[in-house]
């Protein structure tokens, strides 16, 4: 760590000309995240006479990971575009590719208050919050994603991220992505998969809007103040999915059985009505059974298709987190929630 | 599982040598490390997977595939129902990962070759398929241990 707290003071160095001595310290590596390398720091610089203390996160692209092939420039120029927008999402003001900096491209950003709640059951299946936190977060989640879906993403520049041809576009488009994704890993998807993957193609719904998708809106990606009933959403992580598309996208994910950590509650928070009920009227739009049903279900494929890459990562030595092995088993959780969503097995 | 239980083993051996060893300090802690690589790395060659649950698998869908045939001749798609109905008997006997992933392969196509005959009839067939998946489903549920998620996300 020391090393690296070297390199980064000379990188800081240069990105902010008016401070002098620049000192890095409480470097620490981060577990919680699956994909990009995590790093927080804090910066000691002179400024004017007086001294100041920030505290940043890096993140860096792994060798190996779940969403590999990595690119972090566009969750980058998405931060960076909304460091001064009112969402809870981090001041992001560097990126940096060339490989002499830290061998690797990467990015920081501004630490925000909180912590991450783990989203597995806990010892009674009663998920991370208690009741007072619950009622707490639940609006404020919808709220935050309903106003990330209204961001003019035309004028905040982020057309590159490529717009999905109207009707159908938004959902052959994510179909086709991980689609792709379980193909290239290699390994052969269950009968399950294949089978969900036929509906899949035959239902995708059409949508006539499109806004900015965060990709990975859910438990897990919430940073949180605690304090019972002021229970604060204090920060939105892990934009390494960000793309344009159909809301609906998002608010599957977030309701998905994936991220409910072994309560019957969305997010562990509400049930999963009530969520939707608080997102509609945040978002003012319709939430439709029917389009959700299919990005329902596309959800349980995609987090199949990221296990499996990471399976591949594993298998090929590529990547020596033990973490990814344990996704070979877990997948079969994932097979039933698939035979659960199709109907033919009863889901919780 | 879809590692070879080989493949699985040498890495479990190699995350143990280069991602836990540097870090551990205690010479006992150290040698017993090497010791549980030791065994990891011997054991990896003389193991596969346990041939029982495989076995379950495809018998299931052997039998699924088979009632799917029945009542795709019932509904007049002979040629398919013979389709399905033949490739069991391509399956390979043994090894049972091998004969368990040609059954997978079997429903997989099964599903797909349904989207070409009547929607009154597929629908009618798609449950019997499907009642094997679920059947399956909670088989491999069943043979998982408590999960240790919230311990790997805290370390």
């Amino acid at each position: 760590m020391t090393e690296l707290a070297g390199r980064l003071e000379r990188f800081l160095a240069k990105r902010i000309p008016d401070a002098s001595s620049i000192r890095v310290g409480d470097v620490e590596a981060h577990t919680e995240g699956f994909s990009a390398e995590t790093f927080s720091f804090a910066a000691e610089s002179a400024r004017g006479g007086a001294r100041e203390r920030r505290h940043y996160v890096l993140k860096r692209e792994p060798v190996a990971g779940l969403l590999e092939p990595y690119d972090l420039e566009p969750e980058f120029r998405v931060l960076h575009a909304l460091s001064d927008d009112p969402l809870p999402s981090p001041r992001t003001p560097w990126f940096e590719r060339d490989p002499a900096v830290l061998e690797r491209p990467f990015y920081v950003m501004e630490r925000l208050p909180g912590e991450v709640p783990i989203p597995a059951p806990g010892a009674r299946n009663e998920g991370p919050f208690d009741a007072a936190e619950r009622a707490a977060l639940a609006p404020q989640t919808a709220r935050a994603l309903a106003q990330l879906h209204g961001v003019d993403w035309r004028a905040r520049g982020l057309a590159f991220l490529g717009a999905p041809p109207p009707g159908r576009g938004a959902a052959e488009r994510e179909l086709r992505r991980w689609e792709e994704r379980i193909e290239r890993s290699g390994i052969a998807a269950d009968p399950a998969v294949r089978e969900a993957l036929v509906w899949l193609r035959a239902h995708a719904p059409a949508c006539d809007e499109c806004v900015l998708l965060h990709g990975d809106y859910r438990l897990g990606n919430w940073l949180v103040e605690r304090a019972g009933a002021e229970t604060r959403l204090s920060g939105l992580l892990d934009w390494e999915m960000v793309h344009l598309g159909d809301p609906l996208e998002d608010v599957a994910w977030c309701i998905s059985h994936l991220w409910r950590a072994g309560t019957p509650r969305a997010a562990s928070l509400v049930a999963p009505d009530a969520w939707l009920e608080l997102y509609a009227a945040a978002a003012g739009r319709r939430v439709e059974p029917e389009r959700l049903r299919f990005w329902e279900l596309l959800a349980a494929v995609k987090m199949i298709a990221i296990q499996m890459t990471g399976i591949r990562a594993f298998a090929d030595g590529r990547s020596a987190d033990l973490r990814m092995a344990i996704f070979d088993h877990q997948l079969a959780f994932l097979h039933a929630l698939v035979v659960g969503l199709r109907g033919w097995l009863p889901l919780p | 599982m879809r590692i070879p239980a080989e493949t699985l083993l040498n890495g479990v051996a190699r995350t143990l040598l280069e991602e836990v060893l540097p870090h551990v300090a205690s010479r006992r802690a150290r040698g017993q490390l090497y010791a549980a690589v030791d065994v990891l790395r011997n054991t990896a060659k003389r193991l596969d997977w346990a041939s029982a649950p495989l076995e379950s698998e495809a018998q299931s869908a052997e039998g699924a595939l088979r009632t799917a045939a029945a009542r795709l001749r019932e509904g007049g798609a002979a040629a398919l129902a013979d389709r399905i109905e033949a490739r069991p008997a391509a399956w390979p006997a043994a090894p049972a990962a091998a004969r368990a992933a040609a059954a997978r392969e079997a429903l997989a196509l099964a599903f797909e070759e349904l989207e070409g005959v009547p929607a009154t009839l597929s629908d009618a067939v798609r449950p019997i398929l499907g009642g094997h998946l679920a059947a399956q489903a909670i088989r491999a549920v069943a043979l998982l241990q408590p999960s240790l998620l919230q311990e790997i996300s805290r370390g």
